[in-house]
């Protein structure tokens, strides 16, 4: 491999995380987190209405991006392994986002998809992936559950759910048990793609490795493959271990597609609204920098609900969004984790609304959905995905100014419920789909159609 | 390669993690050298002394049988959850038998096929060469690796270790293990295709570290399927999750894979008895755990680091031997000399293994890693060439004529070996604009080569 500028600038990357200024844990959330985001909000003056739930103020988004640009700049990231920050000057932060294309073609074949960068308000098509998300599935179900993902033509790709067990084993982090369970994904991943006819078509994984033992045993021959949707990612806040450095890295050196996401928490060191929508452009900037990923998901989570689809978090989602759109090519994807799970009306409200807020917010992927927030073992199903999908779909072409009423239709369906959690975590993939024929049960047909219905009736949206 | 015996695998794995729960003190005092021990006796395990190739077909039986009831009996010690994995008889007589007998490596033109063979059975041996991890520069090392692709006579080739990626320390468990992997790989692949042979097979991954490098360096546009990926065991028997995920990693990718284990002398096991066993004992469970395609117990003196001294070998001829008659695991010699480059001691040693280890049945050669692979920089393809051409003029031989041969060099350098000369570096042993050995060390080379030949050898 020709060492070039940007492998050049990937050495440097781990050498920040080797000399660093030495730094306590604690003073980085509390200091370095917690205070600059206080002291940038009051510099660039970062608030908005707090009844409009998609702003359309070009010149806050641009604040905004010059908030988290300094942030980024200023604090960096903080290595958990060395104790280390890592900072980056302007210069070398301009390079790296300038080596960005404003498209990147993913998958093999018929199946393959280009993702686009999209502005605000604009009328390009979104890319839209659908998937549990990492949410615990029995072994047995893994095929039929994906199954029910890939074979819904509105998803252009899937993303994995995790398997409980490998082999009927528990997948020991980092052990070899790691590199077993992730290859039992990747060989039950295919299998799906077969059944569906769709062998090329990406997968987002590998949803099994949480260190770096299940990514990198499982990106390499007759695993994953290079044009596969690989993930390494943050810690919150604005941290980096080893082992997402060392991800990045296998995804530079074997030409692999990187996803790289962050979840900011709403009600943490980075404060409320207006922190997070700071710490979302600063995330998705710094991920680039610390990760070089291709696409870039910033969250974000709820502190006690682990949900980011709480109302209070959209705005500061669509704000974020529209900041690293209208400053950047980065590709990045808005992903609904709704505290509804399948057979809740509530899970497709709040998909709804994140996706109504942020697609017209200048996002190129919408993707989805970790119901239940994830947290339930078998609670997802492939029809949540078909309907953000749908709903993504039927908002492209729509101002911020027009979806903002929608979402604010929408949030008050399931503002007060949300509250409850777990009370809506809905059924299990096996009561919500027949097994037979892969296809909703009645009953969770029904809800979707009534679903689909109101968002005509009610917001004029035509699934 | 096509691997999918999944449960069998799985079933490895759950042995580590639910077996019985032992000390590792226990471990080593009980397990190892306690059973070891009761071993000796309970299969008479002693010869003559004076003797180096023994050709006792009865005894080298006999020390099957116990490296057997040491595999069965006390199994592998998993370092990570302080459990004994434990094997019934049919399971590893089962796993023992799916073992290939022969084994394709490399590809293309430079493809090469490791074949089992008996004691004085007059077949090809398979040679590597190279410096089995020893360090060296990372400027020098394609110089090195291509100075080894460019004998003919060896078929795979055994990278340095590198002590730095571009310029920085490689941190073990960290990203700098990809870095390394990387940089490992593509400065070897570059190697090669320098050396007209782009397909040759290379053992991999050379630099150390955790299972990290290894992860990283089987993988797309780094080292191949084909090519020769290690994982090994801790003396006396014991693994670690780290070779563990390098096996699994190596099983699920279809690698080929090389499996090691370094009994010591003078440690657990005992003296040389005692080493024999577990030069048995070893490579049976090196395949049962780690499913290795090729197996080598490959002892170490516990002061002097080599496997040339007079004592341990023996002790590995009779071990080589066991395996030849009663398995069909594909075996062979690691040549560790106590001396370096540019010293006539090296091609002693390097000859009297080659001998020693080619009458006894093994299959491939591993040459050679100089001064104990301890030096940086001490190591040159010379002595991986003398070993060759010994190898292959010992293929016709019977133990009994290798013996002769043994016991007139040893004589030559066991003596030397406490205060053995470590010898040169590459970049004094070798011209590297033209990567041929330099006049002295030719000359050396060329001395030896009659002297072997005065002593009876058709090199």
């Amino acid at each position: 491999m020709e060492k070039s500028k940007v492998y050049d600038y990937m050495l440097s990357v781990l050498d920040k995380a080797e000399n660093g200024p030495i730094l306590e844990e604690k003073d980085w959330d509390r200091q370095y987190i917690n205070q600059s985001i206080k002291d940038l909000i009051k510099k660039y003056d970062i608030q908005w209405d707090k009844e409009t739930m998609v702003p359309s103020d070009d010149a806050l988004a641009d604040r905004l991006f010059e908030a988290g640009m300094e942030l980024a700049r200023e604090v960096g990231v903080y290595c958990l392994d060395t104790k280390r920050q890592m900072k980056w000057n302007q210069a070398e932060l301009d390079y790296i986002l300038s080596t960005a294309p404003d498209e990147e073609t993913i998958g093999l074949g018929d199946d393959s998809v280009t993702i686009r960068h999209r502005l605000p308000d604009t009328d390009a098509d979104i890319t839209t992936i659908g998937g549990p998300y990492g949410t615990p599935v029995p072994e047995e179900l893994f095929v039929p559950i994906m199954t029910s993902y890939a074979q819904e033509r509105d998803l252009d790709y899937i993303d994995n759910a995790t398997l409980s067990t490998t082999h009927g084993r528990p997948i020991k982090a980092g052990s070899p048990w790691e590199a077993v369970g992730c290859w039992q994904e990747a060989q039950l991943s295919f299998e799906v793609l077969e059944r569906v006819g769709r062998p090329g078509m990406p997968i987002g994984c590998a949803e099994d490795s949480p260190s770096e033992i299940g990514e990198l045993a499982t990106c390499t021959y007759n695993g994953f493959r290079q044009t596969d949707w690989h993930h390494a990612s943050f810690i919150s806040e604005l941290k980096v271990a080893y082992a997402e450095l060392t991800k990045a890295m296998h995804y530079q050196h074997t030409g692999s597609f990187a996803h790289n996401f962050y979840n900011t928490i709403y009600g943490g060191y980075v404060g409320g609204a207006d922190g997070l929508a700071v710490a979302i452009v600063a995330g998705v900037l710094l991920m680039k920098a610390a990760l070089n990923g291709n696409t870039f998901n910033p969250g974000p989570s709820h502190a006690h609900l682990s949900c980011s689809t709480f109302p209070a978090m959209i705005p500061a989602l669509s704000l974020g969004f529209q900041a690293i759109s209208r400053n950047t090519k980065l590709l990045t994807s808005s992903f609904p984790r709704p505290i509804g799970g399948p057979c809740t009306k509530e899970l497709l409200y709040e998909s709804a609304a994140v996706g109504i807020a942020t697609v017209p917010s200048g996002i190129s992927i919408l993707e989805g959905i970790q119901s239940a927030a994830g947290r339930i073992e078998g609670h997802v199903t492939g029809l949540e995905a078909r309907f953000l999908a749908q709903v993504g779909r039927a908002t492209v072409g729509m101002t911020r100014a027009e979806a903002d009423p929608l979402v604010r239709k929408l949030t008050p369906l399931y503002a007060e419920q949300q509250k409850t959690g777990i009370a809506l975590k809905g059924k299990h993939f096996t009561e919500a789909y027949d097994l037979e024929t892969i296809q909703p049960t009645a009953e969770w047909q029904g809800i979707y159609e009534e679903v689909c219905q109101e968002m005509e009736d009610m917001l004029g949206l035509k699934l | 390669m096509k691997k999918e015996n999944y449960e069998y695998l799985a079933s490895v794995l759950e042995k580590a993690d639910t077996g019985p729960v032992i000390e590792e003190k226990e471990w080593d005092y009980q397990y190892i050298g306690a059973k070891t021990k009761d071993l000796i006796k309970k299969y008479d395990i002693s010869w003559d002394k004076d003797t180096y190739v023994p050709a006792d077909d009865d005894l080298a039986d006999r020390l099957y049988q116990a490296g057997w009831e040491l595999a069965l009996e006390s199994g592998v010690y998993c370092r990570n959850t302080k459990k004994q994995m434990l094997w019934t008889e049919d399971e590893l007589k089962g796993i023992i038998d799916s073992g290939p007998s022969e084994l394709v490596v490399g590809t293309g033109d430079d493809e090469v096929v490791i074949r089992q063979r008996r004691p004085e059975q007059p077949s090809r041996v398979t040679i590597l060469g190279g410096a089995y991890g020893t360090l060296i520069e990372e400027d020098l090392f394609g110089a090195m690796v291509e100075a080894y692709a460019k004998e003919p006579l060896i078929d795979i080739v055994e990278p340095p270790s590198i002590p730095t990626a571009f310029g920085r320390t490689i941190r073990i468990q960290s990203p700098w293990e990809v870095m390394a992997a990387r940089r490992e790989s593509d400065l070897a692949l570059a190697a090669v295709k320098r050396a007209g042979r782009p397909g040759i097979c290379i053992g991999a991954a050379a630099t150390s570290g955790s299972e990290i490098i290894e992860l990283a360096a089987t993988s797309y546009n780094a080292y191949r399927q084909t090519d020769w990926h290690h994982t090994s065991f801790v003396s006396e028997n014991k693994v670690t999750y780290a070779d563990l995920t390098r096996a699994a990693h190596f099983y699920l990718t279809g690698s080929v894979a090389h499996t090691f284990c370094d009994p010591i002398y003078g440690g657990y096991l005992g003296g040389k008895e005692g080493i024999a066993i577990g030069c048995v004992a070893g490579p049976i469970l090196l395949r049962a755990t780690l499913l290795g395609d090729t197996v080598n117990a490959g002892p170490s003196h516990a002061h002097l680091s080599c496997d040339t001294h007079a004592d341990l070998l023996a002790a590995q001829a009779l071990s080589f031997q066991a395996i030849a008659r009663n398995t069909h695991l594909l075996k062979g010699i690691h040549i560790r000399p106590a001396h370096g480059p540019g010293t006539k001691e090296i091609l002693y040693e390097v000859a009297a293994m080659a001998i020693m280890g080619v009458t006894s049945g093994v299959d491939y050669l591993k040459s050679v890693q100089s001064a104990c692979g301890v030096n940086m920089g001490h190591t040159s393809p010379v002595e991986a060439r003398l070993c060759a051409r010994v190898a292959h003029a010992s293929e016709a031989l019977s133990r009994e004529e290798g013996n002769a041969l043994v016991t007139q060099l040893v004589n030559k350098y066991q003596d030397l070996i406490p205060t053995a000369d470590t010898g040169i570096h590459f970049r004094d042993s070798y011209n590297l604009e033209t990567l041929e050995p330099a006049q002295a060390w030719q000359k050396i080379y060329e001395e030896v080569v009659s002297e072997l030949r005065e002593l009876g050898l058709s090199i």
